[in-house]
């Protein structure tokens, strides 16, 4: 398709232009960007609703604050991100300049994900600007009206050559991932990301890959166990299980593992009501696909609470499964739908291994009042990231390199980490051309002196 | 593959968690240690026989440099280690946030032949400091070194832990069918995509050090003898084998005029009036490499060198002019001691050519005038940079050494 090689043909050629080198010209982009997110907040809260039946409340929360935050970040810090880096030297190099510099790397993609539609290509469209790239931008096709909405407004607001938005479903992905680019940033799941990642390959371009897989939550007996599963529910059930980082599965002992079950039922009650359908905070599964696939991981299972489906909605009630089998199909793939499994483990030592016998999630939680115990799980295990005595929560601090390991990724971003993704940190050694002296110890001819030396 | 048990061992080796402990990866850096040290004379010798390395270069470049490694790592390791703790914002304030270092698992290094115990060994020095497991491919192009490396280094190392394969272009495809948890691979670009591909299948992350046309920028403002002093060394040393030598020069015709004279009289200063007798200079390391560089020859006019001795694998110091930006010695990394000038009217010419073609993994300028190094360095991308010297970059462990595009 030529459209494709055109619209990543005319961005390289506005990067080669030169334009967005200047900081004052990344500035301008992202304020720009913020008076979007402040100007259109309406519609792009309703967009959201639209694709996921999410409240304004939550969308603001999940998908809006976030964003802005990170512009602001990116404002008050692109000067200093921007500056070069000046590194120790060594007795050689005494007398010159070394330093990084960070460079923008030129045309960069970014691939979201449809589950939150918008901070996935926002938060990495703030980095990649302020590192000084062109960046073509790949909503998701499956939350359609955040998809549109974005194609809409962002033509309206940034530079259009520079910053061209790309719609479409599966053949015009796969176009657009022959063009050549400079890295490419895609969220969603494993299986495409091994796409990306050999498309990519083709061009030598450099990947962050912020995939998923079956985050595990391990409940320790010594730990509060209200304050436990109010959080773990918050987690699981927003945006009705479709977050990455949600806790997929719990592992606890048999002994606390229906006290864990009342806990979250009455959680949910707080949260959610008597009628869950009706409550304006309770997401919808996006798409008919999904709803039916997630239904089907209830099959043979042992529902401790939940499991009332409506298909004409995508509607899936919080649903709590207990005793469940490794072996079974819940646990094969990543939920990714408000269904909770617990499986009852003897000890942290079964935990471990339970979870080291598994790919590397994107996110590990363990609950304990015991900071050993907690210190062990982390040491003894891998993931993206962690949590502890919490959910989700290690997502919000920019500082941390937010993604994933193994299966579950590679690269980082969010705050500085974004625009460090998307620059390239050029080393520099500033000689002069006086002292030469010092080079002729390594000049030919060789002599056992220089050698010594 | 065949490789299968293998990594399988060495994966059961990692699960068991005996690379995590720092003593446990200070043993192993003391051993790698104590292998350059013994092996120093086996090193001289193979590395002389594969590509008539001087001994001083491979004292320079190939033994000092994972010395230093080495000690910069024990000494530093401790640190490293350590959990980073970030700045938190006022929700976090008063939790505990930090970033934890850890190992990817088993992780596979592929050398190059053109300095083939350091860029085996720099990487595998991190490898181990990060505590882990490690599958050393050294290439087969430099046989000796090869048959050195997998003869004796898993004698210095915990086998469970470390071990070393050698293989061809089969078998290394065969190699890369494994699931490994990160690849180093050291070498020409082709490669690195079929490298990257195979990555692919296992989302296994990669480190790709690859190579390039390394332009060479010389402005008028210098001093042309200490110029062609650096340039010469940095493009003649290991036979112009290096990934980051100055590929070719971008000079004014009046410049290319001082140039000449003085690029001659530094390579008579190194090699003396016949290169072919120094025992500074090195070989080509085999017929198809010796071949491949020779045709390039034939592109321009040779002003400077030009001789050939295919039986010795050697290809004089020789410098270029009348180079075309089309023909063939432009179209491929040189890799070899050839270097051609092609002559620009200007800086703004000079950064509109260089811009034109991929990013190299090093770009050097020469000048006395700061405004001039400014200029290129702003104007312009490559993995590294170095004002007035040429390769020096590479030798400040601070900076960062990869390449981009």
């Amino acid at each position: 398709m030529e459209r494709m090689q055109q619209v990543v043909g005319r961005a390289r050629a506005a990067f080669n232009s030169g334009r967005c080198r200047s900081l004052e010209f990344r500035m301008q982009q992202l304020k720009a960007l913020e008076r979007m997110v402040q100007e259109k907040e309406e519609e792009i809260l309703a967009a959201i609703k639209a694709d996921l039946h999410k409240s304004g409340h939550n969308a603001y929360s999940h998908e809006i604050l976030g964003v802005l935050g990170e512009l602001a970040l990116a404002m008050d810090k692109l000067p200093s991100w921007a500056a070069p880096q000046p590194v120790k030297k060594n007795l050689l190099t005494m007398r010159d300049e070394a330093y990084i510099c960070p460079e923008p790397l030129g045309v960069v993609l970014i691939m979201g994900a449809w589950n939150y539609p918008f901070v996935l290509v926002m938060q990495p469209l703030v980095g990649a600007i302020a590192a000084g790239n062109a960046v073509v931008v790949k909503p998701s096709e499956i939350s359609e009206n955040t998809a549109r909405l974005v194609a809409d407004l962002l033509p309206q607001y940034l530079d259009q050559e520079l910053y061209p938005v790309v719609t479409g479903g599966i053949s015009e992905t796969t176009e657009l991932l022959k063009q050549r680019f400079d890295h490419i940033l895609f969220t969603g799941n494993s299986t495409v990301g091994k796409i990306v990642m050999a498309a990519a390959a083709k061009h030598l371009t450099p990947v962050t890959l912020e995939l998923g897989g079956k985050s595990p939550c391990y409940i320790d007996k010594d730990c509060d166990l209200a304050v436990a599963c109010r959080r773990i529910t918050w987690g699981k059930y927003m945006n009705c299980g479709q977050t990455c980082i949600a806790p997929d599965y719990i592992l606890c002992d048999p002994s606390i593992q229906s006290k864990v079950v009342e806990n979250i039922k009455a959680t949910l009650q707080e949260f959610y009501g008597e009628d869950v359908k009706s409550s304006p905070d309770y997401e919808r599964i996006i798409n008919k696909r999904h709803f039916q696939r997630i239904l089907s991981l209830l099959e043979g299972q042992k529902i401790a609470y939940g499991g009332e489906a409506d298909e004409a909605s995508c509607f899936i009630a919080p649903t709590i499964l207990t005793d469940v089998s490794p072996e079974s199909k819940v646990m094969e793939e990543e939920i990714f739908g408000p269904v909770l499994p617990i499986l009852t483990v003897k000890s942290v030592d079964e935990a471990i291994e339970f979870i080291n016998r598994r790919e590397k999630p994107l996110a590990l939680y363990v609950f304990s009042n015991n900071k050993k115990l907690i210190k062990r799980v982390i040491s003894e295990t891998s993931s993206g990231g962690v949590t502890g005595n919490d959910v989700i929560m290690h997502f919000f601090l920019s500082t941390l390199p937010f993604g994933g390991v193994g299966n579950s990724g590679m690269g980082a971003y969010h705050g500085k980490h974004s625009f460090e993704t998307f620059s390239h940190r050029r080393s520099c050694l500033i000689k002069d051309l006086k002292m030469e002296g010092m080079n002729k110890l390594r000049y030919p001819p060789g002599g056992q002196k220089k050698v010594d030396w | 593959g065949p490789q299968a048990g293998l990594v399988g061992r060495l994966r059961a080796a990692w699960l068991s968690g005996k690379t995590r402990p720092m003593e446990y990866r200070v043993a192993q850096l003391e051993a790698l240690g104590r292998f350059l040290e013994e092996k120093q004379q086996d090193i001289l010798e193979a590395t002389a026989l594969d590509m008539g390395k001087p001994p001083f270069e491979v004292e320079l470049s190939e033994i000092s440099i994972c010395r230093s490694e080495l000690n910069h790592t024990l000494n530093n390791l401790g640190t490293w280690m350590k959990d980073e703790h970030v700045e938190k914002n006022w929700v976090t304030q008063l939790d505990s946030a930090f970033i934890r270092k850890e190992p990817y698992g088993v992780v596979l290094i592929i050398g190059p032949w053109n300095y083939p115990i350091n860029l085996l060994l720099v990487p595998l020095i991190g490898a181990i400091a990060a505590g882990n497991c490690v599958v050393v491919k050294p290439s087969e192009i430099s046989r000796n070194v090869e048959k050195l490396v997998a003869e004796t280094l898993p004698g210095y190392l915990d086998k469970d832990c470390f071990a070393v394969v050698t293989a061809g272009v089969e078998e290394t495809t065969r190699l890369l069918e494994n699931k490994f948890d990160y690849i180093f691979f050291t070498g020409s670009p082709s490669v690195g995509r079929i490298v990257m591909a195979a990555a692919a299948k296992h989302l296994t992350p990669v480190t790709l050090e690859l190579g390039g046309k390394n332009p060479c920028y010389v402005s008028d403002a210098c001093d042309v003898q200490n110029v062609a002093r650096r340039v010469a060394w940095g493009r003649f040393f290991n036979a112009g084998q290096t990934c980051v030598a100055p590929d070719y020069v971008l000079c004014s015709v009046e410049m290319q005029e001082k140039l000449l004279p003085a690029l001659r009289e530094a390579i008579a200063e190194f090699y003396g009036p016949n290169p072919q007798e120094s025992p500074d200079f090195a070989r080509i390391v085999g017929h198809k490499q010796f071949q491949r560089v020779q045709a390039l020859l034939r592109s321009g006019r040779v002003v400077i060198g030009g001789q050939t001795d295919a039986e010795a694998r050697y290809i004089a110091p020789t410098v270029l002019v009348d180079v075309q930006h089309d023909d063939p010695v432009m179209q491929e990394e040189i890799f070899g001691p050839i270097l051609p000038i092609l002559t620009v009217a200007s800086v703004d010419d000079a950064i509109a050519f260089i811009n034109a073609r991929e990013r190299p993994l090093a770009l050097y300028v020469f000048s006395s005038c700061k405004k001039v190094v400014k200029r290129v360095l702003e104007r312009t991308s490559s993995g590294g940079f170095c004002a007035n010297d040429t390769i020096m970059h590479m030798t400040l462990t601070s900076l960062p050494f990869g390449g981009i595009g």
